[in-house]
């Protein structure tokens, strides 16, 4: 079974040009010079592979494993139930369907747009 | 006052990868606008376009890609040729001192055609990461910085059309007056894309298609002419304070004598006899020299209606009788616009007509216009010419106008 882990190490293969035997989950990432701003690029990548959401800021990530525990974070995120509301109003009739709070239709995944329209995201003629 | 010697030179632009395959292709008198063949153009009134036939792949590898808009992978090939050319030997001292000043009008233009296009045609959150890195006026100038370690000031200009001439000017004060020995100058430009031909065709200022021969569209001075066609493509040079350049006994292409920067502020577009003509005249004071010392011009001429009957008339102002005696030549008739990277090739083009004493020829001037009078080179480059002086000028939506003059000197100062 491919795990996140593997997943990660091949797009950073792809397209970080590194041989893969230098990539291990406990490899720091300044020991393969990624950078903030690879990071950055290496998240969006993990996103369009993995159908995450990643916040608008990443978590302070040491080395490989870190990522891909990020990544597993978010899996798990999308996978999880919505929530249930958090108090039903005691009248509220039992057939009507909850309404969802905030927070869990932030929880939710969100259905890429590119996905819905079938385009490619970037995919423009020069 | 210090002077200010040219010891380097790089140039991509339609017609040539290097300065000299550049100017064989313009002294032999070849255009290369050419029709468009990519579907996406289609969806324009004139499909042509002057196309620098540069191939990033041969110089980068696709991570390095990924954060580099076409614009500052021609600035960084550019910048390599330059620097390659003057020889100078790097060390701290030197990478202090040398600053970066550097000129685009539209910048990363295919990257923010792209992040719209995801975002609005693609109805997608999927902006690339490096969007506001790529696409940012001053990124083609910072690259050059990073590329060759230099930590002197990096800035850069962006005023439309005369954005590469400016910086060039900029740079020339700032060695001329003690400030620092040497610089990196010039611009950059990578219009050729949807948007950008969209916005500047729906301005009215792009040539039609001539239906005989594409290549022939852009007419400088012509009274066919019918407007500009764009190009892309970048150009820089490497100034050098005169005695730094000589105590290391460099390579001379050129000498830069005067700059000459004026406002119009009269209009958004229309060009003006009166900022011209003192862009000029302010150039020549400069740099100290009588108009009759000029030998030659290389115009702006763009091909559109207004600018080159004015700037027609902004020589005979500056020039009076002596305006019959200069050469002056277009070779935008040839490679197309370039905007904000124009000042700096043409620029190149001034340098190496001085040197090789053949003046590259304004390409498609068959129907003289009674407005446009003076000796335009027309359609033959002219050989065996010796000109010591010449002008190049710059003008520029927003009415910022840059001159530059520069002298030839023997190769070995």
């Amino acid at each position: 079974m491919t795990t996140t882990f593997d997943g990660l190490r091949d797009i950073i293969v792809r397209d970080f040009e590194l041989p893969p035997e230098r990539l291990l989950r406990a490899t720091p990432l300044e020991e393969i010079e990624l950078d903030s701003l690879a990071v950055t690029e290496l998240v969006f990548a993990l996103e369009d592979e993995f159908h995450v959401t990643a916040g608008n800021v990443n978590p302070a990530f040491k080395n490989l494993g870190d990522i891909a525990d990020y990544i597993d974070q978010l899996i798990a995120e999308r996978d999880a139930p919505p929530k249930p509301a958090r108090k039903p109003a005691a009248n509220a009739k039992r057939t009507a369907p909850p309404k969802p709070a905030a927070a869990s239709r932030v929880a939710e995944p969100k259905p890429s747009r590119s996905a819905k329209t079938g385009a490619r995201p970037g995919a423009r003629p020069r | 006052m210090k002077r200010v010697a040219v010891t380097g030179l790089g140039v991509v632009a339609p017609g040539g990868n290097d300065a000299d395959q550049f100017f064989a292709s313009l002294t032999a008198g070849r255009s290369s606008i050419d029709v468009l063949p990519d579907e996406w153009t289609e969806r324009l009134t004139a499909r042509i376009a002057a196309r620098a036939s540069f191939d990033a792949g041969a110089h980068f590898r696709a991570q390095q890609l990924r954060m580099l808009d076409r614009v500052s992978q021609l600035a960084l090939v550019v910048a390599g040729q330059a620097i390659a050319s003057a020889d100078i030997e790097w060390n701290d001292d030197t990478r202090a001192s040398t600053g970066v000043f550097f000129g685009t009008g539209m910048g990363g233009a295919a990257t923010t055609d792209d992040g719209y296009a995801t975002l609005y045609r693609d109805d997608s959150d999927r902006i690339k990461p490096f969007t506001v890195l790529t696409a940012m006026n001053n990124a083609a100038g910072a690259w050059i910085g990073l590329e060759h370690g230099l930590t002197g000031p990096n800035v850069t200009y962006s005023t439309a059309c005369s954005s590469s001439a400016v910086a060039i000017g900029e740079a020339w004060l700032r060695i001329r007056s003690g400030a620092a020995p040497l610089a990196l100058a010039g611009g950059a430009e990578a219009p050729l894309t949807l948007g950008t031909l969209k916005a500047w065709e729906a301005l009215k200022t792009l040539a039609t298609e001539d239906p005989d021969d594409p290549s022939a569209s852009c007419k400088p001075f012509a009274r066919d002419r019918s407007g500009l066609v764009l190009g892309e493509g970048a150009a820089v040079v490497v100034l050098e304070e005169w005695e730094h350049a000589k105590k290391r006994n460099a390579r001379l292409y050129g000498e830069l004598v005067g700059y000459g920067l004026g406002t119009d502020s009269a209009h958004i577009t229309r060009p003006s006899i009166e900022g011209q003509a003192r862009a000029m005249t302010l150039a020549l004071a400069s740099a100290r020299v009588a108009p009759e010392r000029i030998g030659y011009i290389n115009a702006h001429g763009t091909g559109t209606v207004a600018n080159d009957a004015v700037e027609t008339a902004a020589i005979r102002r500056v020039f009076g009788a002596h305006a019959d005696r200069i050469p002056v030549s277009s070779t935008k008739s040839m490679h197309g616009h370039l905007l904000g990277a124009a000042g700096a090739v043409e620029l190149v083009v001034t340098l190496l007509a001085l040197r090789s004493g053949t003046l590259p020829p304004t390409l498609n001037l068959r129907v003289t216009d009674p407005e446009c009078d003076l000796d335009y080179v027309p359609n033959v480059a002219r050989e065996g010419q010796d000109v010591e002086l010449a002008l190049t000028s710059s003008f520029a939506f927003g009415g910022t106008n840059a001159v530059l003059v520069c002298r030839r000197v023997p190769a070995r100062g």
